[in-house]
């Protein structure tokens, strides 16, 4: 089968019958990936197996990525099925649709990258992760891809829950330490809990078709069955890319991972939930109610903002940017609810622009975040401790890191011209576009997800000045950062390819962005359009020339001249050549950290603005001393986690309570038990005989 | 378009420097001074040119790059709006954001300057700047929109179409939006009530405290950007918001006349402004949200008013 929505690639490529299928290389994938998992804890030197698992992982990843490249140059969208002949509930279904395809892209470039750089992790960790890391990191890879291109429900939960088993034992990797015991044991039950989500969610869609075949479930009209799936499956994936309030595994799970594991996870394992949820808005549902699309929008928007609020609090780095992937599905939850609403009122070209949005913007949150958690790792391993406050002037010691870990800021910034803001930049087109819908609650909404959106921008430039300013510049404000050292070269070498791979994005934008159209549009029925074919909205939709991030890129570079030339080489010459001369401190010689600003103060004055839904809290301590002039104080200072204190503690409390109560039919001997067994047996016969 | 692109990049910088002298000017003459020479900012230049860079010992490259990175981004953003010409150099459907977001990238190299020489004022500029910036930002772009639902594009020189049509003639939304949007642009100009360009006092400085330690050209470079940033932020506000000009741009002599009264609205403003600086205190930091949420609050009403009134359409 050929579907057109690869017809706009393949004029220029001679077709013809290519001795490797999508299908093929996709197989070949998924057996090497098995392999991995299988062999990688068996060497036992830990060089060996970091080696084997980092190989076979990246055979796995390009693999992966040339038969999703394969399948959208030929627009073919083949299947691959083991069915069972007694009953249709047990089925091994893959298709490599356009959807796959796209998740299957940025698999590629996160398995690749992240793969690159676990030898040079392994050999580097001060804390050496457990024996079976690179093996769980494998079989996490293995059922990513497996969910992304499941076609069957039975396939899909069982990818998924291994994909939640992986996940665990990598936050747990490092088991000695008790944060990552209590940051994995989060973990585990709010992946159960979104594990039970989407079982409920099929329950509902099999009760519905009868079928648990993603072939059956095109867009589903909205029975309260079909409702009761949508609900369910959106606070499942909600919770899975940690969507507040759901989020409160994500900060520390990500931060207790090893770098390569966080990588992989806030990198595309979160994303899975973002392809599940654009596979209901655009294949399982049809248009629904109006409340849908405003449900994933507020919960998008609010996940923006609390996101980078808290984002810019963090003194810890893996902290800050496990946030900052809360405020990016923020983003992408956001496109998807705005293409919902879209769809709903009929719009379908601008809702298909807002869905574009949103695949473009995993695709690049997966390019730049996969690169912030690998550099990272390499100032973790380096300067030996992730905490900002004893970090600083790493960027003379550790230059490309440095160089790198900026790229990476400036596109999560949605800075141009990198490809974070091509991505915003399209939701923002699609955002505006909406202004000319009607229908004032929508228009009021869109308005203010706009307001938050530039916000959360702004918020984003300061977490990411931070991040790189506090991190990377100034003086060193510990002797461990004092005395790192680079990360050795084979560890750069992924981050380099990710720098140049979050370039590559923004210059590929236009293509990506009419395949990605091309592919929706085929997804997504012909619905009677009002929008479309009014005037506003061609002054609103891209066109394939209306943003080339070349010619930014190119005008920003050509306009550097006029400086370069009137400065007449002073600010071309090297580095080592400039004069050099001590800061201003007011007379003072300010060589002391001390005096610089710290990660707390730079946040601070936000924390103040912010102070009503931040509810920063102090700690001053007066030590009892002997030292009467000299009292020693100790300061701490942080904040409120309010979806913690108000929403998790108190569910955690009456479960607790709950349990306690059930206590009563726990007795402790044997016979009990067996006559609740023998009671709900004969409970089960009598309900059996008496429904016809 | 290269003859048109040098044009407008030319007038720019040549006004940029004399917008900012302008303000000193008229704030000098509130305070019954005489001020610099008109000149005196390209006088300036060249003295800061000449001179070499001397560089903090703690620095690295990216203080070295960021003035030039700085000055590239807003010239980039200049050839977005028309000044020299009704229509933008370089602009494109949806343009709009690229400026904002060009704004942002210069903040983001001059916040990461102010860090990175271990200036212990760096720092304290450089956390307000991007706190102030961060507040400013959505009153900045939603200001727009009461013009983009009328028109229906994010094009800045299309923007104003429907006020040369007569479409919001006698606007209250309109109004409304432009005084959110003057007021903003005095924040992210930093200057009275947000900042003062005039001070180095430790305690009150923001921009002047994250470009402490920037030295020849490329403090230059530095004033230079701020001029340009001035010269944009100006013209928006001249020939988006309030379009109307005499000129007419199809002759070569209305040409000509079209960006003189352009450029004539823009000191008229730089004078205004400065006017409003001289007979106003700067506000204590933690008063700054009050004056951005006022305009912010502003912005969204035009903007919601005006999409009502208008979207659908």
């Amino acid at each position: 089968m050929r579907l057109p929505w690869g017809a706009g690639w393949t004029s220029s490529v001679p077709r013809g019958k290519t001795a490797l299928e999508p299908l093929t290389l996709l197989q070949l994938a998924i057996s090497v990936l098995l392999l991995t998992t299988l062999a990688a804890p068996v060497p036992t030197a830990r060089r060996t197996r970091s080696l084997v698992a980092a190989t076979g992982i990246a055979t796995g990843g390009l693999l992966a990525g040339a038969s999703a490249m394969l399948a959208i140059q030929t627009g073919q969208a083949p299947d691959f099925r083991i069915t069972s002949a007694t009953t249709s509930v047990l089925a091994f279904h893959l298709r490599l649709d356009p959807l796959a395809s796209f998740a299957l892209l940025a698999f590629a470039i996160v398995s690749i990258a992240v793969a690159l750089s676990l030898p040079a992790y392994e050999a580097r960790t001060k804390e050496a992760p457990s024996r079976g890391t690179g093996s769980m990191l494998s079989l996490l890879f293995l059922s990513i891809l497996l969910v992304a291109t499941a076609h069957h429900a039975t396939t899909l939960l069982a990818a998924w829950e291994t994909m939640s088993l992986a996940g665990y034992f990598l936050v747990t990797a490092r088991h000695h330490n008790e944060s990552a015991q209590r940051a994995g044991s989060t973990y585990f039950v709010l992946a159960h809990i979104t594990g039970a989500l989407l079982f409920a969610s099929f329950a509902a869609l099999y009760a519905q078709t009868g079928s648990f075949d993603f072939d059956s479930y095109q867009h589903l009209a909205a029975t309260p069955l079909v409702t009761i799936a949508f609900v369910t499956a959106f606070l499942g994936l909600a919770a899975k890319a940690g969507l507040i309030p759901l989020h409160g595994w994500l900060p520390n799970a990500y931060r207790e991972a090893p770098a390569p594991a966080s990588a992989a996870m806030s990198g595309i394992m979160s994303k899975m939930a973002v392809f599940l949820m654009l596979r209901y808005a655009v294949q399982f549902l049809a248009p629904g109610p109006a409340w849908w699309g405003y449900l994933v929008l507020t919960l998008g928007a609010l996940s923006m903002l609390i996101g980078i609020l808290y984002a810019l609090q963090e003194s810890d780095l893996k902290r800050l940017l496990a946030y900052s992937s809360i405020e990016n599905l923020g983003i992408i939850f956001t496109a998807i609810g705005l293409g919902m609403l879209l769809l709903t009122s009929g719009a379908t070209t601008l809702a298909i622009l807002a869905f574009a949005a949103a695949i473009l913007h995993t695709l690049n949150h997966a390019t730049f975040k996969t690169l912030l958690f690998l550099a990272s790792g390499h100032v973790e391993n380096e300067a030996g401790t992730l905490d900002m406050d004893q970090l600083g002037g790493l960027a003379k010691r550790m230059r490309w890191t440095s160089a790198f870990f900026l790229v990476g800021a400036i596109a999560i910034s949605a800075l141009p011209p990198l490809n974070g803001f091509v991505s915003e930049w399209l939701l923002y087109q699609s955002l505006v576009g909406t202004l000319h819908q009607s229908g004032a609650v929508l228009l009021t909404v869109t308005l203010a997800t706009i307001s938050i959106m530039a916000l959360s921008g702004g918020l984003a430039v300061a977490t990411f000045v931070k991040a790189q300013g506090i991190t990377f510049h100034a003086l060193p404000r510990s002797e461990k950062a004092a005395q790192a050292r680079e990360a050795p070269t084979s560890a750069l070498i992924p981050l380099a390819l990710l720098a140049l791979a979050c370039a590559g994005l923004a210059l590929a934008a236009p293509s990506l962005l009419a395949a990605t159209q091309l592919a929706l549009a085929t997804e997504i029925p012909a619905l009677p359009d009002a929008a479309t074919t009014t005037s506003t909205d061609l002054r609103i939709l891209p066109t394939s020339t209306s943003l080339a991030p070349l010619a930014v890129l190119a005008t920003i570079a050509i306009l550097c001249i006029i400086p370069i030339i009137l400065a007449r080489g002073k600010v071309t010459r090297s580095m080592a050549a400039q004069p050099r001369g001590p800061v201003w401190a007011c007379g003072w010689r300010a060589t002391r950290a001390r005096a610089n600003y710290t990660s707390l103060a730079m946040a601070k004055p936000l924390r103040m603005m912010f102070s009503t839904m931040l509810v920063p809290v102090r700690l001053v301590q007066r030590a009892p001393t002997a030292d009467v002039l000299r009292p020693m104080v100790s300061f701490d200072s942080k904040v409120t986690p309010l979806v913690e204190r108000f929403v998790y503690e108190p569910i955690a409390h009456l479960t607790f309570l709950f349990a306690g109560r059930l206590r009563i039919i726990q007795k402790g001997s044997i016979r009990v038990y067996i006559a609740y067994i023998l009671f709900v047996l004969v409970a089960l016969l009598a309900y059996v005989s008496v429904t016809p | 378009m290269i003859i048109e692109l040098t044009l407008q990049l030319g007038l720019v910088l040549l006004a940029a420097p004399l917008l900012l002298t302008l303000a000193k000017k008229t704030k000098a003459f509130w305070q019954s001074r005489q001020g610099p020479r008109l000149l005196q900012g390209y006088y300036d230049l060249v003295k800061l040119l000449r001179k070499d860079i001397l560089l903090s010992e703690h620095a690295t490259w990216i203080f070295v790059a960021a003035p030039t990175i700085i000055l590239a981004c807003y010239l980039t953003a200049s050839t977005l709006v028309p000044i020299a010409r009704p229509t933008a150099p370089l602009g494109f459907v949806g343009d709009l954001f690229l400026l904002v977001y060009l704004l942002a990238t210069a903040r983001f190299f001059m916040a990461l300057g102010g860090l990175d020489p271990a200036s212990p004022f760096g720092g304290l500029g450089s956390s307000r700047e991007v706190t102030f910036a961060a507040l400013i930002e959505p009153g900045l772009l939603v200001s727009f929109l009461t013009l983009v639902a009328v028109s229906g594009t994010t094009s800045l020189d299309a923007m104003s179409a429907p006020l040369h049509a007569g479409i919001l003639a006698v606007p209250p939304t309109l109004a409304l939006a432009l005084a959110a949007l003057l007021v903003l642009i005095v924040a992210e100009l930093n200057r009275v009530p947000v900042d003062n360009p005039a001070t180095h006092l430790e305690l009150t400085m923001v921009h002047e405290a994250m470009v402490l330690e920037h030295t020849g050209p490329n403090l230059a470079f530095i004033e230079l950007a701020n001029g340009v940033k001035h010269a944009v932020l100006l013209a928006i506000v001249a020939t988006v918001f309030v379009p109307w000009n005499p000129a007419d741009p199809t002759t070569l002599l209305g040409g000509l006349a079209w960006s003189f009264v352009t450029l004539a609205k823009m000191a008229l403003l730089m004078v205004l402004i400065a006017t409003s600086e001289s007979w106003m205190a700067k506000w204590r930091v933690f008063r700054v949200p009050e004056l951005t949420t006022i305009a912010f609050l502003l912005a969204f009403l035009a903007a919601l008013g005006s999409v009502l009134a208008y979207g659908g359409t």
